[in-house]
């Protein structure tokens, strides 16, 4: 029985299916699809653009507050030798 | 223009510009004003969020302070500010890169958790079918290539059901063909973009009369004259005069051309000897800049030789991969084990990584603001042992100074002075250009008639003024070649000005007029520099110089080379070059005349001045910069760690490989996990291998 219902699926797959899914109508409708694509893309990219700036500031900071820290021992063990 | 710091810290800031997305042209724009900005080490342009992000040299206090002043000044439609940006923008094809890497990172993962696994699968079998057919293609012609190995390891995946595998082989295979493409495009387009016009201003000929214009004022149909060691800037019809030009860098030809009235010249080639009234037929950047990469592409010299070795052996390694695959098939009959020896491919690494790392090495010394024009460059620095001077505007300063004008009896200082500068005004000899200077300084650069000079090169100048025969020249020149009498009065003269003074003889009509006494102070930095090439490797430091005896000899003591030639001739200096050659040593020749023309092209590794003659910077194979010789050191320290990451990267990538393999065949991994491993290696391996080799803070070391 279920034979049957995959080939009628089947043939209207592709008698119908495929006229459906090429027409002008389909096409139209397609540049929609793929412009949503496009623009998910670039908002994905937007996001990482975000990222990329903050990890630069984070590192940037860190940096910073390394060195403070560098200079702290430094003082301290200058302070101790004296 | 209108901004507001977001972030600010030691070294860098964020910048917002109050929009949400900067378009190309003036994110172009900003780019090249802020790298024009003092101590500005790294610009990124995050175009989509319309922020910049700025690091700095912190050390300096008012680096920030200038930033920000130049951000609140500036005017991105200023055609000052849009003249920096060079024909193809750096920026923009990073963003171009860029945004492909995204965009199939992206279409990866969204068909990896979207599509279902039939219509994936369609997807697999059709983006890997180009791999497979190159593969089959290859066989056929029985290349065996890499491509055989990762189309057979594709086709293997597919065969065994194993899409997941076959997926990410195929996009990691993409991902380092990106990456690949984008280092080369990066290095071939840095290398052109310093290869390129670097002419702002030429000679405009109009009805008779020679005016200096910027290049952008000149327009198609307008006559220019371009003189002896100088740069053709643009591609036109020769309308007057007669010259020998070379056209090494369209043509790759290092002899020199004839060129006369009615015959082509192209932009970016040099006038060896002569001058060239020029017609212009095309001003554009564009198609130069095309001709630069399109001769780039096509040199050699571009693959380092050890790279090309490494090639060929992992070349011939691939059969044997097939083998092993088959081998471990027959002895341990699981198909699986088999198709994972496929994943690993060895050559692989050294294909891409090795071409990576030397590409990353050009761009990083263009950088240091060095322009290399081959890998095999950067290898000959590194194995050469013989390095060879060139003394007046090498390892002397270039702007030697008249220091004293001795007239013989009879003569007077000023004139004599006023006539070798109107003489020495049409050359571009650094020697020349003093006398010129000294005349300007006093105040005498009225124009003595005379007839056109005839250089003869190395010697000196000869002409006729006032129906007298005048020239003016070098010790040689004026008493060997020419006889000149010397008046009894004037012979203790001859010993009075001191040894390291230049000196240039003037005699008129047969003789001794006057002698200029020229004085060419060393670079501070020449005896360190020195020493340190000795210390990093060169064991024969040699100066050259066509400069007399005593001058050399005061120089060279000074500089502390190992030997030095005095009164050398140009085909001298190239002839001791391939002497040293035929002996072989590996040289190096570093000059900034005219003269240096033969011996530059001679060397393994010819190196130019910045300050030099557009001709000597065209036959070079690496340009400075600058008169600065420490860069000397930074290049050598470059080539070495160069050739130190390729060995490096042979050695990594068969290592790394071999292990992988010998667990796949081991059953450890399986075959998805070994291909993964294979690519994410290679992959790491080139990404490191574009990271820069001397990173700032030592760099500022090496040259201290």
């Amino acid at each position: 029985m279920s034979k049957w219902w995959s080939f009628g699926g089947g043939f209207l797959l592709g008698s119908v299916g495929l006229t459906a899914l090429t027409s002008k109508l389909a096409q139209r409708g397609y540049k929609y699809v793929v412009a949503g694509a496009m623009i998910a893309r670039d908002r994905v990219m937007e996001e990482s653009e975000k990222v990329q700036a903050a990890a630069s500031n984070i590192t940037a900071e860190a940096k910073e507050l390394t060195e403070k820290y560098y200079a702290k021992l430094d003082a301290e063990s200058a302070e101790a030798e004296e | 223009m209108k901004f507001k710091v977001l972030h600010k810290a030691k070294g860098q800031m964020q910048i917002s510009l109050c929009r949400k997305r900067i378009p190309d042209e003036e994110a172009d724009v900003l780019y090249y004003a802020l790298y024009e900005q003092p101590g500005v080490h790294h610009v990124s342009i995050l175009w989509r969020t319309g922020s910049v992000l700025i690091k700095y040299d912190s050390t300096r206090p008012d680096t920030a302070k200038n930033i920000l002043q130049f951000l609140r000044e500036a005017d991105l439609s200023d055609p000052e500010l849009v003249k920096l940006v060079p024909a193809v923008s750096a920026r923009a094809t990073n963003e171009e890169f860029r945004e492909k890497l995204g965009t199939l990172i992206l279409k990866r993962y969204a068909k990896k958790f979207f599509l279902p696994m039939p219509i994936r699968a369609g997807f697999i079998i059709w983006n890997g079918a180009p791999f497979v057919i190159a593969g089959i293609k290859d066989l056929i012609h029985k290349n065996f290539s890499a491509e055989i190995v990762h189309a057979s390891a594709i086709a293997a995946s597919v065969l065994t059901g194993d899409f997941a595998a076959a997926d990410s082989i195929i996009f990691l295979t993409e991902v380092g063909e990106m990456l690949e493409e984008w280092t080369y495009k990066k290095s071939v387009d840095d290398l052109a973009r310093s290869l390129a016009l670097n002419v702002s201003e030429v000679w405009k000929t109009e009805n008779g009369k020679d005016e200096l214009v910027s290049l952008g004022k000149i327009s198609v149909g307008d006559h220019i004259k371009v003189f002896m060691g100088n740069m053709i800037p643009v591609d036109g019809i020769v309308v007057d005069g007669e010259a020998m030009v070379n056209q090494s860098a369209l043509t790759g030809e290092s002899i020199p051309v004839h060129k006369e009235t009615g015959i082509m010249v192209y932009a970016g080639t040099a006038i060896d000897e002569g001058e060239l009234t020029i017609e212009v037929k095309e001003i554009s950047g564009q198609t130069r800049y095309d001709n630069i990469v399109k001769f780039i592409e096509e040199s050699e010299s571009m693959v380092a030789v050890t790279q090309s070795q490494a090639e060929k052996l992992v070349s011939r390694l691939i059969p044997y991969t097939f083998g092993t695959a088959a081998l471990t098939f027959l002895l341990t009959r699981n198909v699986t084990k088999a198709a994972s020896v496929l994943m690993v491919d060895f050559s692989c690494a050294i294909e891409v990584a090795m071409p990576i790392s030397v590409l990353s090495a050009m761009r990083e010394a263009g950088g240091h603001h060095m322009t290399v024009k081959g890998g095999k460059y950067l290898e000959m620095m590194s194995e050469a042992d013989t390095i060879v001077f060139d003394k007046t505007g090498t390892l002397t300063r270039s702007v030697p100074t008249v220091e004293e004008v001795l007239p013989m009896s009879g003569r007077d200082e000023n004139d004599m002075l006023a006539l070798a500068a109107d003489l020495e005004a049409h050359f571009p000899h650094s020697l020349a250009n003093a006398v010129v200077r000294a005349a300007k300084e006093r105040g005498l650069d009225y124009g003595v008639p005379h007839s056109k000079p005839e250089y003869i090169v190395a010697h000196g100048i000869v002409s006729y003024a006032a129906g007298e025969r005048v020239i003016i020249g070098s010790w040689h020149f004026v008493f060997e070649d020419e006889h000149t009498e010397v008046a009894p009065e004037d012979e203790e003269k001859l010993h009075q000005l001191p040894a390291r003074y230049s000196q240039l003889y003037m005699a008129i009509d047969g003789k001794l007029a006057a002698i200029i006494g020229i004085d060419d102070p060393i670079k501070e930095e020449t005896p360190a520099v020195i020493e340190k090439l000795r210390r990093s490797g060169f064991t024969n430091i040699v100066m050259m110089t066509g400069d007399s005896e005593r001058t050399a000899a005061a120089i060279a003591a000074q500089a502390g080379v190992d030997r030095y030639y005095s009164e050398v001739l140009p085909e001298d200096k190239a002839h001791y070059v391939e002497q040293e050659k035929a002996a072989g040593h590996k040289v190096v020749m570093i000059g900034d005349g005219i003269n240096d023309s033969p011996a530059l092209s001679a060397a393994d590794v010819g190196i130019a001045m910045k300050e030099g003659a557009d001709i000597a910077r065209e036959i070079a194979d690496i340009t400075l910069s600058g008169s600065d010789l420490e860069q000397l050191i930074a290049l050598k320290e470059l080539s070495d760690r160069l050739m130190a990451r390729m060995k490096n990267t042979g050695v990594l990538g068969i290592s790394m490989n071999a292990a992988i393999l010998v667990a796949g065949i081991l059953g450890m991994v399986a075959p998805g996990t070994a291909a993964l491993l294979h690519n994410t290696s290679t992959i790491g391996l080139c990404l490191r291998n574009m990271q820069n080799m001397i990173p700032a803070e030592e760099y500022y070391r090496i040259e201290a």
